[in-house]
């Protein structure tokens, strides 16, 4: 699985558990209610340990956690620079 | 599994036991009826070193890790009867120090930093608003940007170390329709135009931490005052969140350590019947189950600490432990205040105020409740 199949497989199964809604990788995770405060926290976890890549504090905004696609291409272009 | 602490580890723990019970022990029972911050005590606590433990040394720290750290706060815990002063001490350390370590410019670093070591400089943190408590990040103060800044507008409330604080770091949006997103950390500075500290708020225990409201009435806060990037806010509160929670239940533990040396000891001292009290069972089992509860808390608080030291992620075992202890010192609390009957019920045996000082525990950092409903979550409930 790409990243992006990854973090959507994450999401749906742990994150949305029990909840039948449908998400597009494009949609607002905490906007539309998809995920809460929590849910991010265990996004950075899941991230940190799934990936082996530490999340700087700073790195944990909006810009970079919006969406899937969102955080898609964060990560590709902080595990790239590092 | 190694439990062992290194010999360096124990002398700092063993160092600040000495230190608090030659330094601190002044009158506990007169500042806590008066509701007094005890200045002195906090100058004395920077010069030996805590406020700068785990900081870097050129910021005037020590460097020390968090499980020393934690160790140190449980060895002050165990040896200064003050659990006001170390709580006003911790929402610095953990809520305001660190913060602007981890997520300062390098300016913002040399400003604050040294001066909150040598205890010269005093900080608060302002999160909670009438409206918003557990739901913190529903908060209505509001920073709108302006040429060269920001303009707060809203209160704080339940603001720890407010009337005696240089510098507050305070939460606001920068955009609402956001949500966390938009929430952002500014330092605030004591005497910025349209920044009040409201009157001192009595409370039933931890008098000695005094706590106040904060007001802004458009206050123009310069960006240098913010702290990291806007919207960084929530994550900047998290981060402090699991350092507060780590190093305050370890004095906790010390505290509960002590709660029980001491029941023990009047136990056996303590005749009705023609024998010690401790030789019944009714009040050894109690005694007992104290300190089971100390030793499992002990553990549940270690294993955070060492997650943390590994840079592993803590989020259900901080949650476990700040649950399980905060609950388990007010359990210690009444179990010693029924050890000493109807001499722990009177202020002047010092055996009440710790059950007063310990219920706070159960809100602040998140309460009890939130504690359990994170646990859920994370256990797929």
């Amino acid at each position: 699985m790409d990243t992006q199949a990854i973090l959507m497989d994450y999401i749906k199964k742990e994150l949305m558990k029990g909840r039948n809604v449908d998400i597009s990788p494009s949609d607002d995770l905490l906007g539309s209610g998809i995920i809460d405060s929590l849910g991010i926290l265990q996004l950075v976890s899941f991230i940190e340990e799934r990936f082996n890549f530490q999340v700087p504090d700073e790195d944990v905004v909006f810009e970079n956690f919006f969406s899937v696609e969102a955080l898609t291409n964060y990560l590709k272009n902080a595990q790239a620079a590092a | 599994m190694d439990f062992s602490w290194s010999d360096e580890q124990l002398t700092y723990r063993n160092a600040v036991i000495e230190f608090a019970r030659k330094e601190l022990s002044y009158d506990v029972m007169a500042l806590d009826r008066d509701d007094q911050f005890p200045h002195d005590a906090w100058k004395k606590c920077a010069n030996f070193g805590i406020q700068g433990l785990p900081f870097p040394e050129e910021y005037g720290g020590a460097e020390a890790d968090i499980m020393t750290t934690m160790l140190t706060m449980e060895g002050l815990g165990y040896g200064c009867r003050d659990n006001g002063l170390i709580f006003a001490m911790n929402a610095q350390m953990w809520s305001v120090q660190m913060p602007i370590l981890s997520f300062g410019t390098d300016e913002q670093k040399q400003k604050y930093l040294p001066g909150m070591c040598r205890g010269d400089i005093i900080g608060a943190h302002g999160m909670s608003e009438p409206d918003s408590g557990s739901d913190a990040y529903s908060l209505r103060t509001r920073a709108e940007r302006v040429d060269g800044g920001y303009v707060l507008n809203g209160s704080k409330t339940f603001v720890t170390n407010a009337p005696v604080a240089d510098v507050a770091l305070v939460f606001a949006s920068v955009n609402p329709a956001r949500k966390m997103w938009g929430i952002t950390g500014f330092l605030v500075e004591k005497g910025t135009p349209g920044f009040t500290i409201g009157k001192p708020i009595d409370k039933m225990g931890l008098r000695t931490a005094p706590m106040a409201e904060l007001i802004f009435e458009d206050c123009f806060i310069p960006e240098e005052n913010r702290l990291g990037p806007e919207g960084a806010g929530s994550n900047i509160f998290n981060d402090s969140m699991e350092w507060e929670r780590s190093c305050i239940l370890g004095s906790h533990v010390g505290a509960m350590e002590r709660q029980i040396e001491e029941a023990v000891q009047y136990a056996n001292e303590r005749e009705q019947f023609g024998q010690s009290i401790g030789k019944f069972q009714s009040v050894a089992n109690r005694i007992v189950d104290m300190k089971v509860r100390l030793e499992t808390a002990r553990l549940l608080l270690y294993k955070v600490a060492w997650l943390k030291k590994q840079g592993k992620p803590a989020v259900m075992e901080a949650a476990l432990a700040k649950l399980y202890l905060s609950e388990s010192f007010v359990q210690s609390g009444l179990d010693a205040i029924r050890t000493y009957g109807g001499y722990g019920y009177m202020t002047e045996f010092e055996v009440e105020r710790n059950l007063r000082d310990a219920v706070g525990g159960m809100l602040y950092s998140g309460t009890s409740d939130i504690q359990r409903n994170i646990i859920a979550r994370l256990m797929g409930l």
